[in-house]
């Protein structure tokens, strides 16, 4: 895992499967308690560029109002499996309602286990690879 | 048509004369849950059970479900008309074809999106069309379909085609079912004994029909759990299965691989064949799974895990089951070229 320097977030590689449960929800709650110490809600957030919205193709979640992004870079991320799915969701609810989770370049098998299992989730946006 | 079906609101209301509504059921329906079979001789009778149902439930304000196999949703449909706008309809060849997601991804699902109200569901999930292998499934689906909806206010009313389907498993639809219906009227089903059938189907697998590929068992612990899911994605495209059904695979494989390490015992071996056009995915282990409703239910979507069977039944073209004293078998299915 590696801090992104440019917005709130951390770039990820490998798979999330049994082994690795426990790293990927450090890295999570790491992300998560981090972004709740950020700028408050309503209050301009000099981390996360103006309009960073705007360059994600696929929005799951409401339009605009997040003071706060967390962006996740997953392009080298392999595989995720369902608990690994939920561990995501639930960083992504720590957010809610005021700041949301991005995921960027998700794999397949993420995504097809969010589109199956949490399919109404709105506080997680998902930009498939 | 209405008043012209074998007697589904009378038997259920005892009270009022036959055809009326039956407003005093309503406070105790409110927990009651029925799950008739209904047993049709051609379509006439098929839609004279079917389609009185369908009303009443609409007349009464319930959510309405129709869940039958290909041909017969336009059937339903048509004959319905504009009733039919207020009526959620799935094809259950495909949605229901894994009759392990019949409960989750059809029946519990419909109830839970409604969870204040009386549901009524139309269920047909035997046809002529299913096979020898999916059929003991199809049994212990209908088996657990009381259970799961035990204390839930709901009707699923089951349609048996009496001409078509063999005797056995006409015999098998009257022990899962508390009340029958057919052209003469309802009747109690007098060898009602749901646990019976769930017990008879929980039997060994038969052998693999085909000549195990990569070898034969692939045995997994804790450090290479990876290992499963990346030896069936290497088998299933040698096989030409289509990429997105791969992820699927691997997602399936690795969560029956998860459980093994995590309930069953630390360890347990998978092996995979190709037979009748799919490629199959067995995984054995000393687990127990005491919970034959495990992988059956939708899971809260905050609730932390206790997802992984559930996804292999969204997943799988078909997943059966063997629970044995010393163990579990878990095998599932995967078509390598599903119909368009």
């Amino acid at each position: 895992m590696r801090l992104l320097t440019e917005r709130p977030g951390a770039e990820v590689a490998g798979e999330v499967a049994l082994g690795t449960r426990e790293a990927w929800e450090d890295v999570l709650d790491d992300l998560t308690s981090t972004a709740s110490a950020a700028p408050a809600p309503g209050e301009p957030d000099a981390a996360a560029p103006e309009g960073a919205a705007g360059r994600i193709p696929v929005q799951r979640g409401p339009r605009g109002g997040h003071a706060l992004e967390v962006h996740l870079d997953l392009a080298d991320l392999t595989f995720v499996d369902a608990s690994g799915a939920a561990s995501l969701c639930r960083a992504a609810r720590r957010l809610a309602p005021d700041g949301r989770l991005v995921l960027h370049d998700a794999p397949p098998a993420l995504c097809r286990v969010l589109d199956l299992l949490w399919p109404e989730e709105r506080t997680l946006v998902v930009c498939p690879k | 048509m209405t008043g012209s079906g074998p007697g589904i609101e009378a038997a259920t209301a005892p009270t009022p004369p036959r055809g009326t509504r039956a407003d005093t059921a309503r406070s105790r329906s409110d927990v009651t849950f029925l799950h008739p079979a209904l047993f049709y001789r051609g379509e006439d009778e098929f839609l004279a059970g079917v389609v009185p149902f369908v009303r009443a439930g609409l007349g009464d304000g319930q959510p309405v479900a129709v869940a039958v196999p290909g041909e017969r949703v336009e059937l339903v449909r048509d004959e319905l008309g504009t009733d039919g706008h207020r009526v959620a309809f799935v094809d259950m060849a495909r949605d229901g074809r894994n009759p392990g997601r019949i409960l989750p991804g059809i029946l519990l699902e419909f109830a839970e999106r409604h969870p204040a109200a009386v549901v009524r569901i139309v269920a047909e999930p035997v046809w002529p069309g299913r096979s020898l292998i999916e059929y003991p499934a199809c049994a212990q689906h209908e088996a657990l379909v009381n259970t799961a909806f035990d204390g839930r206010g709901a009707t699923v009313l089951c349609p048996y085609d009496a001409v078509a389907l063999p005797e056995h498993v006409l015999a098998d639809a009257e022990a899962t079912h508390p009340l029958l219906l057919d052209a003469s009227g309802a009747h109690t089903s007098p060898r009602y004994a749901p646990e019976r059938i769930a017990d008879a189907y929980n039997a060994p697998l038969p052998e693999p029909n085909g000549a195990l590929l990569g070898g034969g068992d692939l045995l997994f612990a804790a450090g290479d759990i990876s290992r499963p899911r990346m030896q069936a994605a290497t088998h299933a495209a040698r096989l030409g299965m289509a990429g997105p059904r791969i992820v699927d695979l691997e997602l399936a494989v690795n969560e029956l691989a998860t459980n093994s390490v995590v309930h069953g015992g630390g360890t347990g071996s998978m092996r995979l064949w190709a037979e009748d056009g799919a490629l199959v995915c067995e995984v054995r282990d000393e687990g127990l799974l005491a919970d034959p409703l495990a992988g059956r239910r939708p899971v809260p979507p905050t609730r932390p895990g206790g997802r992984g069977l559930l996804m292999v039944n969204h997943l799988a073209d078909l997943v059966r089951l063997h629970r044995a004293a010393d163990g579990l078998t878990v095998r599932i299915y995967f078509t390598l070229r599903p119909p368009a």
